[in-house]
Formats: structure tokens, sequence, C-alpha cells
């Protein structure tokens, strides 16, 4: 984000969390120019000593990274099931330091997302995921400045174009591009074909980003201290569907 | 004085020429007296006390105990070749790995808790106590020892009431550089392996949450802290060591 915002880079891959964050401050001149992936990969571990199912959370501590996707999904989670974020208690801690406690039993319950799930999980055996595909979705989007939306977009729809080749190799080569992503990630295939399916590869724009930067926005500002009382920043200029429409129209969905 | 206002001039001068020439943007550099401001809401409403005090006493702690663990280790070292060849490999090998890069070892020996935190400053503080103690052992007057020993002293007594002494000066060094070292690491420690109370914890939060003027303001706390420390442990220094550089 960090180097999006200086120019050192000119495209960046985020999470629709960090959008949702950067939108309340002034001069966030960031545009999403794509989605590349919606991912279901965020879920609650936790020791089944302890805990069998979603409702026996009530009265444990959970522990999140805060604003990050796997802290919005624990929330969202959370009111899925009917369970009052008052009833549960939130620990900030980093993904690795939630890993470790809960493979050593420091820690009931922990919202994390791959592959710190998966090290837990495969490390201790007594510990279980609770994950839900329709508590909340992670989106995956590239995101440029306005100003170098405003001075290259033949780039940007050359880099989309890109993107979509991509996607259509990797939907005709699954097998060759799970070896080679394996590869790039360090990841055993077979773990990588397991968490597959967590992941929906396509390069798109739809209303739905624009409604999950709002549904962020307002868990921030109920659960978020420095965030009280704020009003929900304006998205709707947020997302930029020009290049991708010029270059598969078909890929654009809703009023953005 | 004059000197230390010239100092906060010319680092609020180059802060505000960069923030307000726009030449960084402000959701990177936000403005300076925003941030000054906010370092005085969070000291008046209260809100960074909590976080203070746990860096505080994770700092205390780990410091205090590097120093009290270090300084015989080092001194016995210093006096003793046998006890010096059996540890020399282990300091020189445990000094040279940077602490905080073995936070994961932190993490799973000790845990989530404060023990990992404060093992990790007392890893910095005790490596620099030993090296400066050693020194300073090694450096004191072997004339004067021999002058001890002829007069019918003890080891016992020339070790209390020469060498060690002779050696104040170099374990208060150390302790100056591990004082700064470990104002560093229990800072890192906090955002390595967190925490839901810490002056680092704080400055991950805030940064993960685009907070730039917040999180400056925090930096800005911490700059003060640890000028305060720093002048606070000089004065310390000059009352202890008072015969270093009047000789």
């Amino acid at each position: 984000m960090d180097a999006l915002i200086n120019g050192s880079i000119d495209f960046g891959i985020l999470v629709e969390t960090n959008i949702s964050f950067i939108k309340f401050q002034p001069g966030s001149d960031l545009r999403v120019v794509a989605i590349i992936q919606e991912k279901y990969d965020d879920a609650i571990v936790v020791d089944s000593s302890i805990i069998r199912n979603a409702l026996d959370l009530r009265g444990q501590t959970i522990a999140v990274t805060y604003a990050t996707t796997a802290h919005s999904f624990a929330l969202k989670y959370l009111k899925e099931k009917g369970i009052s974020i008052d009833s549960v208690e939130i620990k900030n801690l980093p993904p690795l330091s939630i890993q470790a406690a809960l493979i050593n039993g420091e820690l009931a319950a922990g919202s994390i997302w791959q592959p710190f799930r998966y090290n837990a999980v495969s490390t201790n055996s007594s510990l279980l995921e609770l994950n839900s595909k329709t508590a909340y979705k992670g989106y995956s989007i590239i995101v440029v400045r306005d100003e170098f939306a405003r001075e290259n977009p033949e780039a940007i729809k050359k880099f989309l174009s890109a993107l979509i080749e991509a996607e259509e190799y990797l939907n005709q080569n699954l097998d060759a591009s799970q070896r080679i992503l394996a590869e790039q990630i360090s990841m055993p295939e077979s773990i990588l074909k397991k968490a597959w399916n967590e992941y929906n590869v396509e390069v798109k724009l739809s209303d739905e980003l624009t409604r999950s930067f709002i549904s962020d926005a307002e868990w921030i500002i109920q659960t978020e201290d420095e965030f009280k009382n704020q009003a929900i920043p304006d998205y709707s200029q947020v997302v930029d569907t020009t290049f991708l429409y010029a270059v598969a129209p078909n890929r654009v969905n809703g009023s953005e | 004085m004059k000197n230390i206002l010239r100092g906060v001039a010319l680092i609020l001068l180059a802060w505000s020429f960069f923030h307000y020439t726009a030449i960084a943007s402000p959701l990177l550099l936000p403005s300076p007296v925003r941030s000054i401001q906010t370092m005085f809401e969070y000291l008046s409403s209260g809100m960074i006390y909590t976080d203070l005090v746990m860096t505080g006493y994770r700092w205390g702690v780990g410091y205090l105990g590097g120093i009290a663990t270090g300084i015989p280790i080092g001194l016995l070292m210093g006096s003793s070749r046998r006890v010096n060849s059996a540890l020399e490999f282990p300091v020189d090998f445990f000094r040279s790995l940077p602490v905080t890069a073995l936070f994961p070892m932190f993490l799973l020996a000790f845990g989530i808790g404060d023990a990992s935190k404060i093992a990790m400053v007392w890893a910095a503080v005790i490596f620099v106590m030993i090296i400066n103690s050693f020194y300073g052992v090694t450096q004191s007057s072997p004339r004067r020892r021999l002058m001890a020993r002829i007069y019918g002293a003890t080891e016992f007594q020339i070790f209390t009431q020469i060498t060690f002494y002779e050696a104040l000066p170099q374990i208060i060094v150390g302790m100056r550089l591990a004082l700064s070292t470990s104002l560093i690491v229990v800072i890192v420690s906090e955002m390595f392996i967190g925490t839901q109370f810490g002056l680092g914890q704080k400055v991950y939060d805030l940064y993960s949450k685009n907070l730039v003027t917040n999180l400056f303001a925090v930096l800005l706390l911490m700059g003060v802290i640890g000028y305060l420390l720093n002048k606070i442990f000089v004065y310390f220094e000059s009352k202890i060591i008072f015969w270093v550089g009047k000789q």
C-alpha cells in the first residue's frame, strides 16, 4: 500500500479491507481496476477439546490480526451464528503468533488465513476449522493511483488483458498452473490442491465490491475506537470500470 | 537548552517542508502540528497509559534481568581464564545473532505472553553487558592489583575494591548501549509477537489502519521517552562514576 501511494510501484494487489481503511483518510487517491480473486480462506481455528461448534465460542478469547480479512471474517462469522461480539473477547495478535499459540495450546480460538491455518491444523491434530462461505467473502484486487490511471490508460488495459490471458491459461491447464504456483510459493502441491476451492480466480468487476467496502466500513466504525462516530467514506468513485470494460465488457457487472 | 531547541526546530522544519510541499504523501507523512496535537491528546486522555506501562514493564524487567545476569558473567570471564575459554564461543556465537530475527524461537519457547518479550529484551541486554563487563575487567590496572596483593589484600578484596571499580566505567558504557538496544527490541518484540497493550503493538495497529497521524504521535512520544531515559541515565552516570574524565 505504501509503495503504491508513494509511487514506487504502479500496480498493487491488495485486499478489500485495505481500501476500506485507507478511504477513511483524506487524499487517498486509489482506484480499483479489477477483482482478480474471490477468497474464502479465512477461518476460525479452534481447539476441539474446548470448542466443538460455533456456539461454544461464547465466553472464549478469539485472536485476530486487527484490520485484516481474518478480523472482518471473525466478526461476520459471529454475527451469522447469532453470537454477540460482547460475549467473546477479541485479542489482537500477528498471524504467526496465533498459529504458534494454537499449536501449543495457549489459545482456544484464532481467526487466520492460509497458510497459517494449514500450518496449525497439520501440526496439532486437536485443532478444528470453523469456516463459512456465506458469512464473508474476501477479494484480491488490482489497485492503481489516480494519477497513474490518468496518464497510463493503455498500460492498465494491457495489464488487465494479460491477467485475463493468465486466467484463461489457468482454467485450461489447471494441473500445470497448480504445479507452477506450488513451486513459486514453496508449498506442497497436494496442499495447494486441497485449498484450491477456497479461491475463485476470475478477472472481473461487480457492484458487490463496493458493498463489501461499505460493509467493512460499518464494522470498522462499530469496533475500532479510533473510527468511532466517523461517517462511512464515499466508496462510489473507488471502483473504476473504464479499463476492464474497454478490454472485456462482459466481465463488468452492475452499475459500476 | 539552546541546542535542544535547535535540534527540535531542525526536525520540525524538515518535517514541515516535506509535508507542506507535498513531496511526501500526507498518507505517509502527516502534518507535524496534527501529530503533536494528537500526542498531547493521547497523554491528556490517558488513552496510551496502559500501553506505556506494559511496554515499560517488559522493558524494565528484561533490561534489569539482562544487567543482573550479564555483569557477573562478564566479570567472571574477565577474572578467570578458565571461565573465559569455556564461555567465549557461546557468548560470541549468540551475540552475533540478531535477537529480533530469533523471535519465532522466543515465541515457541515462551509463548505469546509477556515472558517471550521480556526474554527477547533480556537476550538483547545480557551479551552487551557480558562483553563490556569482560573488557572492563581486562582493562583494569594489573599494577594496582599487584600492589594490593603485596599489601596482603585477599582476592575477594582485590576484586570488590579494585577490579570492579576499574571495570565500572566500561560496565556503564554497556548499560547505556543496552538501554537503546533494549528499547528497540521491546518495541519490535511487541510488533512481531503481538500483545493486547504495548507501544509496539500500538504502532503496528495504527499502521495497519492507516492512521498515520496517530502513528506519528506515538512515534514522537517514543522518541521523547527514549531521549528522557538517556538524559536520566547520563545524569546518574555522572553521579556513579564521577571520577571518570577527571584524572
